[in-house]
C-alpha cells in the first residue's frame, strides 16, 4: 500500500484533534470520579447559622454524619424530624451531625430549622464548594464518616430513623484505631 | 377654646398620611426592577436557564431574594455579587472552572491560537509562491523586443550599404 504524505496543515489538525480529544476524555473520567465511598472525606470548614464554625479534621475519634438538604426540597422535608430524633438520641454517644444547606436562600433555610425543631449544626454551603468536594448532585444526600475519617456510606434518598440507626450503631461499635 | 395643638395634630397626621405611601412605595421594587436583575443571572441546578424563565422553587426563592435586597436599597451589582458568594460562578451563567467545564475556557483560546497560526502560515506559503512582479516581464518583454528591433534595423542598413 502506498503511504500518502500528508500536508503540513493536516499534521497540525491531527495533533489538535488528539489534544482535544485526550483532555474530552480527561474530562469525562473526572466527572464520573463520583461521590467519595470508601475513602477519606473531604475536608471542609462549614459557617453556621448559630454563628460558630465546624471542621471536619476536629470531629476524628466521632462518627460524623453530613446531610446535605434544602428547604425546597420536599424529600429532605420528609427525613427532617426522623435526623433531628436519631440526632436527639447519639449526641452525646459520640456521633455529631451536620447538616449543609445546599442551593437555598438564608431566610429559608432558617424557616425551615425553626419549622423542623432542628438542632444539630447546620450552615449554607457557600458556593457550593462543601457539594462540589462531596460530587452532590441533589438533596438529600446524607454521608456517614467513622471515627477514622473514612466515608463508610452514602445514601442518596431520605431516610427514616431505623436506616439511621442501622449505619450509625455499627460504626460507632468500631474502634477508631 | 384653642385651637392651635388640634390644627397641628391633624397637620402632622395629613402629612404622616401623604409621606407614608411614597415611603413604601419607593421602597418596595417592581416586578420589572426584579426581572432585571433576574434576567442577568442563572439558575444553579439548571442547565443554562435564566433566573427570569425558571419556575422552579428555588429560583422563585431567588427571585424573592432580589426584591428583599432590592427593597434594602442594593445595587444589582451588589446583588449579583451575594448570588456569586452563595452559589459560585455558575449562577453568572460561566461554566464552573472544574473538571470537563474547563473545556470550555481552553478550547476558544486553542482555536484562536491555532487559526492565528495558520492564518501566519498560510500568508507565508501565499507570499513565497506569488510570481514575480508583472511590471518586470514586462519591461523584460519590451526590453528584448526593442532590442531585437534595433538588431533588424541593423542588418537591413548594413544590407542597404
Amino acid at each position: 500500500m502506498s503511504g500518502r504524505k500528508l500536508t503540513r496543515g493536516q499534521i497540525v489538525g491531527l495533533i489538535v484533534a488528539v489534544v482535544f480529544l485526550g483532555i474530552l476524555t480527561a474530562g469525562l473520567l473526572m466527572r464520573h470520579q463520583g461521590r467519595p465511598e470508601n475513602t477519606e472525606a473531604p475536608d471542609f470548614t462549614l459557617q453556621l447559622y448559630d454563628g460558630g464554625t465546624i471542621h471536619l479534621a476536629d470531629l476524628r475519634g466521632q462518627v460524623v454524619l453530613i446531610n446535605f438538604w434544602a428547604s425546597w426540597c420536599e424529600p429532605c422535608k420528609d427525613e427532617a424530624r426522623d435526623l433531628e430524633e436519631v440526632w436527639r438520641r447519639y449526641k452525646d454517644k459520640g456521633v455529631v451531625f451536620i447538616g449543609i444547606n445546599w442551593s437555598d436562600t438564608e431566610s429559608k433555610a432558617r424557616a425551615y430549622l425553626q419549622t423542623y425543631n432542628i438542632t444539630y449544626p447546620n450552615g449554607p454551603d457557600l458556593g457550593r464548594r462543601i457539594g462540589q468536594k462531596y460530587h452532590v448532585q441533589g438533596v438529600p444526600e446524607t454521608f456517614f464518616v467513622d471515627k477514622k475519617g473514612i466515608v463508610r456510606k452514602v445514601v442518596i434518598q431520605p431516610m427514616t430513623a431505623g436506616q439511621l440507626m442501622a449505619i450509625i450503631e455499627p460504626l460507632r461499635a468500631e474502634t477508631g484505631e | 377654646m384653642r385651637r392651635g395643638p388640634y390644627v397641628l395634630i391633624v397637620i402632622l397626621a395629613v402629612g404622616i398620611m401623604l409621606i407614608m405611601p411614597v415611603t413604601l412605595w419607593a421602597r418596595t421594587p417592581t416586578p420589572n426592577e426584579v426581572e432585571a436583575v433576574a434576567r442577568t443571572l442563572y439558575c444553579p441546578l439548571c442547565v443554562g436557564e435564566r433566573l427570569d424563565a425558571c419556575e422552579i422553587p428555588l429560583c422563585q426563592d431567588m427571585k424573592k431574594e432580589i426584591a428583599r435586597q432590592l427593597a434594602e436599597g442594593r445595587t444589582p451589582e451588589e446583588i449579583r455579587a451575594y448570588f456569586v458568594e452563595q452559589y459560585g460562578p455558575v449562577v453568572l451563567g460561566e461554566p464552573p472552572r472544574k473538571g470537563i467545564n474547563w473545556l470550555a475556557w481552553v478550547i476558544p483560546v486553542i482555536v484562536l491560537i491555532g487559526a492565528a497560526a495558520y492564518a501566519l502560515f498560510k500568508i507565508k506559503e501565499w507570499s513565497r509562491s506569488s510570481p514575480e512582479p508583472q511590471a518586470v516581464a514586462v519591461v523584460d518583454e519590451a526590453g528584448s523586443a526593442e532590442d531585437e528591433y534595433a538588431a533588424r534595423v541593423e542588418r537591413e542598413l548594413a544590407e542597404l550599404e
